[in-house]
């Protein structure tokens, strides 16, 4: 294909604004996919994307459309996956911006916004949703006009109805630039994505800038001057589907052999390894984990191949971060670093289903930057790791600006969790007659301690939370240590407000006796800040664990009750000699039972 | 341990080739009057005494009986247990039938052990006059509870009285009997308890069983309680209740035989010690299980496939399991453990032609720590404190 022919673009917009719905019908409209292929958001393919409705994964797909080459890529709306809408963006020249018709311009459409304008893309809004009754594409147009773009430009759309593809696919030919014709150069192509197959190694995804690429040649990767033979290439149909070449300005696949995961990157160029590019493409910005947690096989043997799947994930979604670490109570295990919590839930689900893996994964926790009486300024991101409180001049941690949206009669209980979770106010807008929009200054820490389920059952699941990190803040914060059975068990330290160290402590104390199973002698259980225990409870010992009645001397149903028994304290870890089950790690996470 | 279905080539007899001159004998009648709430035995309930309907179940043991007949070659019981489900629901002319039958194929030695399950409101003066007449020389009466209201929480059928009545009457007949008894069921208390074990001692049982409740998924019991109609009890009110019974049994000079059982001397259960002592034994009827001292197997637990088989002439097995050295190893711990003599260190060696301490020198060592385990120069066996904690005991020995 001529490039003059070729539009290479994504959808962007806030979460649930309808991406995935409209690439449906652009699928269709172009008939990409047969009727017996095609499903509602059929570019979620991961279970895990079905299962909730959202998109992780950006996914890119191949269509042709009146003469035209048309490569969409369907981006994530979740702020915790914006690095897979910034790697798509790279490899594009436009965008559809879509906007819910009766939510307008919400926080992930503004920082949509701004990528697109950094990355000089041709923008094209899309008012999604036009057939709600609550819909008003009039507001919206005024909510465009104030964040400079042009209300005229903007579609009208039901993706769920179908109306306005047409004139849809129509703006993407007229007004998405072609991509710059740069066939005649040498190589280079930007890999935005990419994953890992058993027998295929590292499968980069790539947009080529410059030149082109076919099976037979040599290749090189920029950063690390390793070399590969294309065995294929090809481009989405979602599928991979095998071509003869990539020309300039396409987007696809490469297979190479590549073995070693570490040699291709995100974010890396790729040229010709006879006629070489001088120069790598830009590539990308790392980005910054906000959260972090430690994860840790349930069975220590399987440390190597958590480790492996860990880099094989990387490769498919580079913007987590993992090192290695080693925990007292736990073995070794990685510190992962994520960009938000449900990031990080993904992340844990995936390895887990993906890699059958078996984990225990500690409380997250925010990055604290804390200044030693030294004057020496570390981050810290394990509360483990945090150094003695007469060591300590400062702590600063995370606060973020939140935008929480609810019913107007919620506000006053969900006014008071944002209070007690160190919230400050900012402001309040009525949006609608009875729907209001809060604002708060509030600590990421509080956020990520289940802040976002309480305020679902305190607005019987009607607010929505979004959130934008500010800066950093000094607290008064303090360390708080677990001990179980007199001894400190470090994966259960936590970071809290000094004030609400003893409220918490009996928390996490009370929950932990729950949780861990009566052992054969008493285990007292104290949390406590320094050498100060600020509060202890007991679990008793296990005074009686035998079965009785044997029917007719059947040994295997003794048995199995037996060995499931056992199995059960396998799974255990054991901190001295106490077996503590893995959910116990997690309970510091979930606080009180809403106070 | 290797599964392995009862139709298998290769599987089907070559197992009654192990068992020894003498074994046990267990068959099963899977029937009751009524579905006890806490039950997950296979029985069947069934509303009248058809008789009919009974006899076509003696005849198909009858056929059971005649296959075996025909496979195993020795054929020496020393004791047989009639359990249930209900035995005591068959007329004494129907047991009749079976303990002849039983005779045409096998011999029984001289003071073999023949108990007969029964339930109280199935038990008349005359009926036991006629079991004895027959043979039967120790019934086991599943009395649980001598409160009304406890029985109806546990869905038996019959009242406080009617357990009285038939207590009573196997104290005067002079049959070895045993007495039942459940503890720590919801709502149940140590004083409720301590009264039960009173009135069963005033009929003076040869023989005491008491068991904590278990409750299994699927029973109306565990439903209730999954539920939240009901509080499970304790696991201190278990233990208060376990040390009250072991009290006032050993006071009343019963001997603590077995984690569950307590006997006058002499009088302890020869069949349920082939259990306990791993021994190999029979099982007939459906859903009844048999050991052959190397492999144990199931019956079909469908009483419509147990006849079906029968018909064809075939076992009416479903499964036989293959027990691996260790899995026989640690079996003999589990069963052997219960019974507080302990296992005997020769028995072991001799058995599996190995030390006890060679394959479970560190188990023993960790528990005897514990003080779980004590061992003396012949024997290991619980101590008080690991009669209490017993799965703790063996669940070390589990390959
Ligand atoms: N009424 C109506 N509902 C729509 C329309 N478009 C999408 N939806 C619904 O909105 C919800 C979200 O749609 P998706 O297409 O998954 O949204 P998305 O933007 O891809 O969401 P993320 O990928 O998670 O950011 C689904 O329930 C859709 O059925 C529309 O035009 N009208
Ligand atoms: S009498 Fe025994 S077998 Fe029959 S239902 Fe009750 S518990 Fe089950
Ligand atoms: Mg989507």
């Amino acid at each position: 294909m001529e490039v003059e022919k070729i539009r290479n673009f994504c959808i962007i917009a806030h979460i649930d604004h309808g991406k995935s719905t409209l690439a449906d019908r652009i699928l269709e409209k172009t008939d990409t996919l047969s009727d017996r292929e095609m499903k509602d958001q059929v570019l979620d393919s991961m279970d895990l994307e079905r299962e909730r409705g959202i998109t992780i994964k950006a996914q890119p797909v191949r269509l042709l459309y009146d003469g035209f080459e048309l490569n969409l890529i369907d981006t994530p709306g979740h702020v915790d996956f914006s690095y897979e809408v910034s790697r798509s963006l790279a490899a594009c020249e436009g965008a559809l911006l879509v906007i819910d018709a009766a939510q307008g311009i919400e926080a992930q459409t503004m920082s949509n916004i701004y990528l697109a304008l950094e990355h000089d893309l041709d923008i094209i809004p899309v008012i999604n949703k036009i057939d709600l009754d609550a819909s008003d594409p009039e507001w919206v147009k005024e909510q465009l006009l104030e964040v400079g773009l042009d209300p005229d430009e903007a579609l009208l759309t039901s993706a769920k109805e179908g109306t306005g593809i047409d004139a849809l696919l129509e703006a993407v030919i007229d007004r998405v630039s072609p991509p710059r014709d740069n066939s005649s150069k040498p190589l280079r192509a930007l890999v935005f994505d990419s994953v890992y197959d058993s027998y295929q190694g590292v499968i980069p995804y790539v947009r080529i800038i410059d030149g082109e690429i076919a099976p037979g040649d040599k290749i090189k990767m920029m950063s690390n001057n390793n070399v590969y033979e294309v065995d294929e290439v090809g481009s989405f149909s979602p599928q991979m589907r095998e071509a003869d070449s990539l020309k300039c300005g396409e987007v696809g696949y490469i297979i190479a052999g590549i073995k070693e995961i570490r040699n291709c990157r995100v974010g890396d160029t790729v040229t010709g390894a006879h006629r070489e590019a001088k120069e790598p493409l830009p590539g990308y910005k790392e980005v910054k984990p906000m959260v972090f947690s430690g994860l840790y096989p349930s069975e220590n043997n399987d440390y190597e191949l958590l480790k492996e799947a860990l880099d094989k994930l990387q490769l498919n979604d580079a913007s987590f971060t993992f090192e290695p670490e080693t925990s007292e109570a736990l073995g070794y295990g990685f510190r992962c670093g994520f960009l938000g919590l449900l990031h990080m839930e993904i992340i844990q689900e995936r390895l887990e289903r993906e890699y059958d893996l078996d984990l225990v994964v500690t409380a997250p926790s925010v990055v604290y930057r804390v200044t030693t009486s030294q004057g020496e300024v570390k981050e810290i991101e394990n509360p483990a790791l945090f150094p003695e409180k007469n060591k300590i001049e400062k702590i600063e941690e995370p606060f973020v600006n939140t935008e929480i949206k609810l019913p107007d009669e919620y506000i006053g209980p969900v006014m008071e969790l944002c209070e007690n979770n160190r919230g400050e106010f900012e402001d309040m807008q009525y949006l609608t007659r009875d729907r209001v929009s809060l604002k708060y200054n509030m600590p990421l820490s509080e956020i990520i301690t289940d802040f976002f389920g309480r305020l679902k059952s305190r607005s019987r699941g009607y607010a929505t939370l979004d959130y934008t990190i500010e800066g950093y803040r000094a607290s008064d914060l303090v360390k708080m240590d677990i001990l179980v059975n007199k001894e400190p068990v470090d994966a259960l330290s936590t970071v809290v407000y000094e004030d609400d160290a003893y409220n918490i402590g009996q928390d996490i104390a009370k929950k932990l006796k729950e949780v861990i199973p009566r052992q054969m002698f008493k285990v007292p259980i104290q949390a406590a800040v320094g050498s100060n225990v600020i509060c202890r409870v007991t679990i008793p010992a296990r005074k009686k664990d035998v079965l009785q009645k044997c029917y007719g001397g059947d040994v295997s149903r003794k048995r199995k009750l037996l060995e499931r028994q056992k199995e059960g304290k396998k799974r255990m870890k054991q901190v001295g000699s106490v077996d503590i089950p893995q959910e116990a790690f997690m309970t510091i996470l979930e606080r009180g039972s809403d106070e | 341990m290797n599964r392995s279905s009862f139709s298998a080539p290769g599987v089907n007899t070559d197992l009654f080739q192990d068992f020894p001159r003498t074994f046990s004998l267990y068959i099963h009648v899977p029937f009751c009057r009524n579905k006890c709430s806490y039950c997950d035995f296979y029985s069947l309930p069934v509303k009248k005494n058809t008789e009919e309907f009974f006899r076509t179940y003696t005849a198909f043991l009858g056929r059971e009986l005649d296959l075996y007949g025909k496979i195993l070659s020795s054929k020496r019981l020393q004791s047989i247990y009639l359990g249930g489900g209900t035995p005591s629901l068959f007329s004494p002319e129907l047991l009749a039938e079976v303990l002849v039958k039983i005779q045409d194929h096998f011999s029984l030695s001289a003071a073999a052990e023949i108990t007969l399950e029964a339930n109280p409101e199935s038990l008349t003066e005359k009926k036991i006059q006629n079991y004895v007449q027959l043979g039967v020389n120790r019934i086991s009466l599943g009395v649980q509870s001598f409160q009304d209201q406890e029985l109806s929480l546990l869905g038996r059928c019959h009242t406080a009285d009617r357990a009285h009545t038939a207590a009573g009457l196997l104290q005067n007949s002079r049959v070895n009997f045993n007495i039942d008894l459940i503890f720590a069921f919801p709502g149940h208390t140590v004083k409720s308890w301590s009264d039960t074990l009173d009135q069963a001692l005033q009929f003076a049982p040869d023989h005491v069983s008491i068991y904590n409740l278990e409750l299994k998924k699927g029973t109306p019991l565990a439903d209730q309680i999954e539920a939240g109609e009901r509080e499970p009890t304790t696991e201190e009110i278990d233990l208060q209740m376990y040390k009250k019974a072991r009290f006032k049994l050993i006071q009343a000079g019963y001997d603590h035989y077995e984690i569950s059982n307590f006997a006058h001397p002499d009088r302890q259960s020869v069949h349920n010690k082939i259990y306990w002592q791993y021994r190999p034994y029979l099982g007939l009827g459906p859903a009844a299980h048999g050991f052959s001292g190397q492999k144990r197997y199931y019956n079909t637990d469908s009483l419509e496939t147990y006849y079906s088989r029968l018909e064809r002439g075939k076992l009416p097995g479903a499964e036989v399991i293959d027990l691996s050295k260790q899995d026989l190893r640690a079996e003999k711990m589990m069963m052997g453990l219960r019974l507080l003599r302990g296992v005997s260190k020769e028995e072991f060696a001799d058995r599996f032609a190995v030390n006890l301490e060679d394959v479970y020198g560190l188990e023993i060592e960790k528990l005897k720590r514990q003080g779980l385990l004590g061992e003396s120069e012949k024997r290991v066996f619980l101590t008080d404190k690991g009669i209490f904690l017993g799965n703790r005991v063996f669940q070390e020995f589990l390959p």
